[in-house]
């Protein structure tokens, strides 16, 4: 009997776009790297979390598809073109409509998907259809991470109410931010009561991130 | 049930019917207060979350309400360029289309048995609760066997268990509640421990005090279902049940006035305890055996705050009539949101609709935190299942012919504790064609035919007690994704 866990969808929408190129763009690598390895250590997360990663230039593409963490390879990123936000969210609203299971009278569904976001410029495409395709699924909690100097952070508001900015795109700084994520992902996974991708208790953001009210 | 209650029937002809349950309600719109377990906001970020997850819709929770009504020039235009100047780079080539094959959920809880770790309990000066909790008592006409462990997410975390039960009898019947206290709130195995407790001594004494003064009652309760005799007996033994609710919770709240003044507690919460850090749900039931033309009957009176289930099973009756269940999880339209036992939900006019009364010839009943009764979803028919589990693994007992172990072999996996021995049980959905309901109804009519799978068939023994088995049984089966401490009572009517 194949047994339907209820999964926890983690969504990473990464901006890949030509300003990330270099340093910035090594250290989300990195922090994708970091991200694996930190999961693959907690057994709730083994248990219940499911990641993809979707990326976004000129274009976007679901560079990794809603994979078992056991099972999850890196993507091969890189960096280069416009910043296609607009498009990653329909991207994004494609993925959760075919790959989250929704609860019926005889199955537990999916937990609500959990979604960050991690951009540095503005959108190059139009948002507002990437928005509203958002609006047409389920998507759970949204988290938007600004980062770096160009990202806006009333365009990330338009997403979601959960905007952090960072100030600059050091590895360092990307390293916090992705050790945030995977602390995040573990709380959910882990948090019974609040069911996971539900009312969860995300860990406070990392030191020098400012939470845009 | 002084006010002449409502009482609707699941089986549209009572008289026809050997299962019939009523469900007595005063007034089904009442009120519901729902709490979302694990909110408490850590910063003003948590705030916004948990805000955000109470909210139904999740457009509103994840779109903000300008979102979409900008004009397309301003979202075509950035507002800022995305800088250094982008250069169009070679695209890489698109990932390899190769659909990986899933693991199985056994892969993946193999691989993690070995990551799960045991910590004891950390001493924070406050209540400890103790690693797991087994009890049985024989009463004569009925077994009553009760356990609760730890479960592996507190193992792992160094935390208590916050699960908590308590069973009583007497003479006439006997009395089961499980309470199982919010994971998010610190103090809540003290609401649930508090609770439990309560209850169980309030049943205990009132309903002795009540077949004694009262021999019209048993009667009563062994009259035509839709006899006046045994509606009044109904309306003498709900209101007990709904009481010990409110005891529970005026217990609670003197409880929370003795954490109030011990100065433990306000160091380990940074603050004064509150009513909400002991919140707990609440599932009670009153079994009465009944002998009823020279038949076993048996009448129950139940009530459920909160997540978790209590069922009833008839081991003798078909797959299609053997299963009744009688309160199921109270949460709201999400997961996430869960009723507790509170003042409000406690008032007669919301625990009413909590209340469920039943009698027919059910032998097996059966109470459970939700760390049990997720594993068992949907309830029915998966309540079969569970009663099928506890038979292969010796905790009820299982007729049919007892041959040499026949396989599919039971699973073994590395217990988390102490000593990381290796513990092996059946599962009931190794037997299974598939996961349907018509499967496990198939499994349940030839249960007869199962004892070869059981761990007895495999000369296999988790315990020399039915509580140390049930005890053992509830600390080692696996499930992916099933990591809450668990709880379950299990009250057996002889014949």
């Amino acid at each position: 009997m194949s047994d339907y866990i209820r999964r926890l969808p983690v969504y990473l929408l990464l901006d890949c776009s030509g300003s990330m190129s270099g340093e910035p763009i090594e250290a989300v690598k990195q922090g994708i790297k970091t991200l694996i390895t930190e999961l693959k250590g907690d057994p709730q997360a083994l248990e219940t979390a499911f990641l993809s990663i979707i990326t976004f230039d000129s274009s976007a593409r679901q560079t990794s598809p809603l994979t078992e963490l056991m099972l999850f390879k890196e993507p091969q990123i890189q960096a280069g073109g416009a910043t296609a936000l607009g498009g990653a969210l329909k991207v994004l609203a494609d993925c959760i409509k075919n790959e989250v299971r929704t609860s019926t009278a005889t199955q537990k569904g999916d937990w609500k998907p959990l979604v960050f976001l991690m951009t540095d410029g503005a959108p190059t495409d139009n948002l507002d259809d990437g928005i509203d395709a958002l609006r047409q699924v389920s998507t759970g909690n949204i988290i938007a991470c600004g980062a770096g100097a160009n990202a806006n952070a009333n365009t990330l508001k338009k997403i979601t109410n959960n905007v952090l900015m960072m100030n600059n795109l050091t590895a360092g700084d990307m390293a916090q931010f992705f050790a945030w994520v995977s602390s995040s992902i573990k709380a959910s996974s882990k948090s019974i009561d609040a069911k996971p991708g539900e009312a969860i208790e995300l860990p406070p953001p990392p030191q020098g991130f400012v939470i845009v009210p | 049930m002084n006010n002449n209650p409502n009482i609707s029937s699941s089986c549209p002809d009572i008289s026809e019917s050997a299962e019939a349950q009523l469900s007595i309600t005063f007034d089904d719109a009442a009120e519901k207060s729902v709490e979302i377990k694990g909110a408490v906001p850590a910063s003003e970020f948590l705030k916004k979350q948990t805000l955000q997850g109470k909210s139904d819709s999740a457009e509103e929770n994840s779109l903000s309400e300008g979102g979409g009504k900008t004009n397309d020039n301003a979202a075509q235009t950035p507002e800022k360029p995305d800088l250094p100047a982008e250069e169009e780079l070679p695209k890489l080539p698109e990932p390899p289309e190769e659909p990986l094959e899933p693991l199985s959920d056994m892969e993946v809880m193999e691989h993690t048995a070995s990551v799960w770790q045991y910590k004891e309990i950390s001493d924070d000066g406050t209540e400890m609760h103790s690693e797991y909790h087994e009890k049985h008592t024989e009463t004569g006409f009925a077994g009553l066997t009760g356990a609760r462990v730890r479960g592996k997410k507190h193992k792992h975390e160094g935390t208590n268990c916050d699960d908590f039960f308590e069973i009583a009898y007497t003479d006439d019947c006997a009395v089961a509640v499980v309470c199982d206290g919010a994971g998010s709130k610190l103090l809540s195995r003290i609401g649930a421990r508090v609770s439990s407790e309560t209850a169980a001594a309030y049943l205990k004494e009132n309903l002795a005090g009540l077949f004694k003064a009262r021999p019209d009652v048993k009667k009563g309760l062994c009259e035509e279902l839709s006899s006046a005799e045994f509606m009044a007996a109904c309306g003498m033994i709900a209101p007990l049940v709904q009481q010990s609710a409110r005891e529970a919770f005026a217990a609670q709240q003197k409880e929370l006035e003795k954490l109030c003044n011990d100065e433990r507690y306000e160091k380990a919460l940074g603050r004064k305890p509150v009513i909400s850090d002991l919140y707990t749900t609440f599932l009670a039931a009153v079994i009465v055996p009944l002998k009823i033309n020279g038949g076993r009957e048996c009448f129950m009176a139940c009530v459920q705050i909160g997540d978790g289930c209590i069922c009833a099973l008839d081991s003798a009756a078909d797959s299609e009539h053997c299963l009744k269940i009688m309160g199921e999880a109270d949460s709201g339209a999400f997961s996430g949101e869960t009723d507790f036992l509170s003042e409000k939900n406690s008032k007669p006019e919301a625990i009413s609709a909590k209340t469920r009364i039943s009698r027919g010839r059910s032998d097996t009943i059966m109470l459970m935190s939700d760390g049990v009764a997720d594993d068992y979803f949907p309830t029915a028919p998966m309540m079969k299942r569970l009663y099928l589990d506890l038979c292969l693994n010796g905790i009820l007992p299982m007729s049919g012919e007892l041959t040499s172990g026949e396989d599919p072999a039971p699973i073994r996996f590395r217990s988390v504790s102490l000593s990381q021995t290796s513990v092996a049980l059946q599962y009931a959905k190794q037997l299974l064609t598939d996961k349907s309901d018509a499967a496990i109804n198939a499994l349940w009519d030839k249960r007869e035919m199962l004892r070869c799978h059981s761990l007895e068939a495999f000369r296999m023994n988790i315990g020399d007690t039915p509580e140390e088995r049930l005890r053992v049984w509830l600390d080692n089966y696996n499930e992916r994704g099933s990591f809450d401490d668990r709880t379950l009572v299990v009250v057996t009517i002889e014949n």
